[in-house]
């Protein structure tokens, strides 16, 4: 292998890495299509390289935002009951769903859900009051951006429980992360400000993304010469993404969140239709 | 050891809510230092392996041995050893923070989450272990 290919790996990931830590989404939306329409990865390898960079992205990220105190921990072990869950049961039964009826379906979902979060402003929640009865789920950050202690109560608990059993269900078949259901449903659903779910969906999917890299390390099915620099590439580009996540706007970033889940949902609807994508 | 959030955030409550604070801060120090170090080691063994990998050229670096063979190919410098211990490293790091987390609940005698983290890890063998045995 060349050393442009390694570096052209390295630059994959990187650009994954910083998006998938804004948007809390892990990076492999745009990790797997990368790698197999532009480098000419197998796309096993593919995918076992892009898992094994989601959890570098969750750890990467996890690592700053729970140090900033904009991680809702309890919140993502509660939720993340349900994902793992959801992927063990996912992984029995996905083999008697559709895959293409499923991209057709959460395609037309997120599409709705990322026009809704740009047109719709409850994405940026008031905050509560300082001694507000937050809940046990409830949490405060200080957000750098507003100047200003953020508390939020988390609403509608079974619902973010159902949809993360869901997200876990299908994560493993649609080969993407979890966070592309979570994310919303926690700013929209849950009444978690889009910074906190953010942070917290990054600090949920390296705990399910582990979970199916070790089944592809056991196997021997991940490519050192294709992961490694796409996980040194994600590490850095986390480590941007993150920091950048910190700085800029909530609006900004609910903005940016609803882009990747539309282009997300349009690359699910023409693999619905039988056009690959990836 | 207290994040950025910490010194930036204005002292506007009440003793009970700063003292709670307090605590969180505690617990989020203790939880990012292990993401840190299951990080910086993992990425470090990475570098060794990927640098090793470049100056020897004729060593095979893309096949899957076992767990047990790992100490010998580092002790011979061979790159995937290095290399396979780092992924390992970085695929254990959210296990362990997911049992950090639940260690540091216990001691918080906050049961409702103990048994949250409990129910991931289990999961989380369970998932892996079927996955592994199903092939």
């Amino acid at each position: 292998m060349c050393m442009t290919h390694v570096i052209l790996l390295g630059i994959v990931g990187l650009v994954g890495g910083t998006f998938g830590a804004m948007v809390g989404l892990g990076g492999g939306v745009f990790i797997i299509p990368a790698l197999t329409l532009f480098l000419g990865v197998p796309i096993h390898s593919a995918i076992s390289a892009s898992l094994i960079a989601v959890v570098a992205t969750s750890t990467t990220a996890a690592a700053a935002y729970v140090r900033e105190d904009l991680s809702n921990m309890r919140l993502g072990m509660t939720m993340e009951t349900m994902t793992v869950a959801g992927a063990l049961v996912g992984g029995f039964v996905g083999a008697a769903l559709s895959k293409g009826v499923l991209q057709g379906i959460f395609g037309a979902v997120m599409i709705c859900v990322s026009v809704y979060m740009v047109v719709a402003k409850r994405a940026v929640r008031g905050s509560l009051a300082h001694d507000a009865d937050l809940g046990a789920l409830g949490h405060s950050y200080y957000d750098r951006n507003q100047q200003t202690v953020v508390s939020y109560r988390v609403h509608r608990l079974p619902v973010g429980m159902g949809v993360s059993g869901i997200a876990g269900a299908v994560s493993g078949l649609l080969g993407v992360g979890g966070g592309f259901l979570k994310v919303p449903v926690m700013v929209l659903g849950m009444g978690v400000p889009v910074r906190a779910a953010v942070s917290t969906s990054s600090f949920m999917i390296g705990v399910t993304a582990c979970a199916s890299s070790a089944v592809y390390f056991a196997r021997g099915m991940i490519d050192p010469a294709v992961a490694v620099p796409v996980v040194l590439g994600t590490t850095v580009g986390a480590f941007i993404g993150s920091k950048l996540t910190l700085r800029i706007k909530s609006s900004v970033l609910t903005v940016i969140l609803a882009v990747v889940l539309f282009a997300l949902s349009i690359q699910m609807i023409l693999g619905a239709a039988g056009i690959a994508v990836r | 050891m207290s994040g950025g959030a910490d010194r930036d955030r204005p002292a506007v409550e009440g003793q009970g809510v700063r003292d709670d604070h307090q605590a969180e801060m505690r617990l989020n120090a203790v939880i990012s230092r292990v993401l840190v170090v299951g990080l910086l080691a993992a990425v470090a063994l990475l570098v060794v392996g990927a640098v090793l990998s470049a100056v020897q050229p004729g060593k095979a670096v893309i096949h899957a041995s076992t767990v047990t063979k790992i100490p010998g190919q580092i002790a011979a410098g061979e790159a995937s050893g290095f290399l396979q211990l780092g992924l390992i490293v970085l695929l254990l790091t959210p296990f362990a923070r997911v049992l950090a987390l639940g260690a540091v609940f216990a001691g918080r005698r906050q049961w409702l989450f103990v048994g949250i983290s409990a129910i991931v890890a289990a999961l989380l063998i369970v998932g892996a272990s079927l996955g592994m045995s199903l092939g």
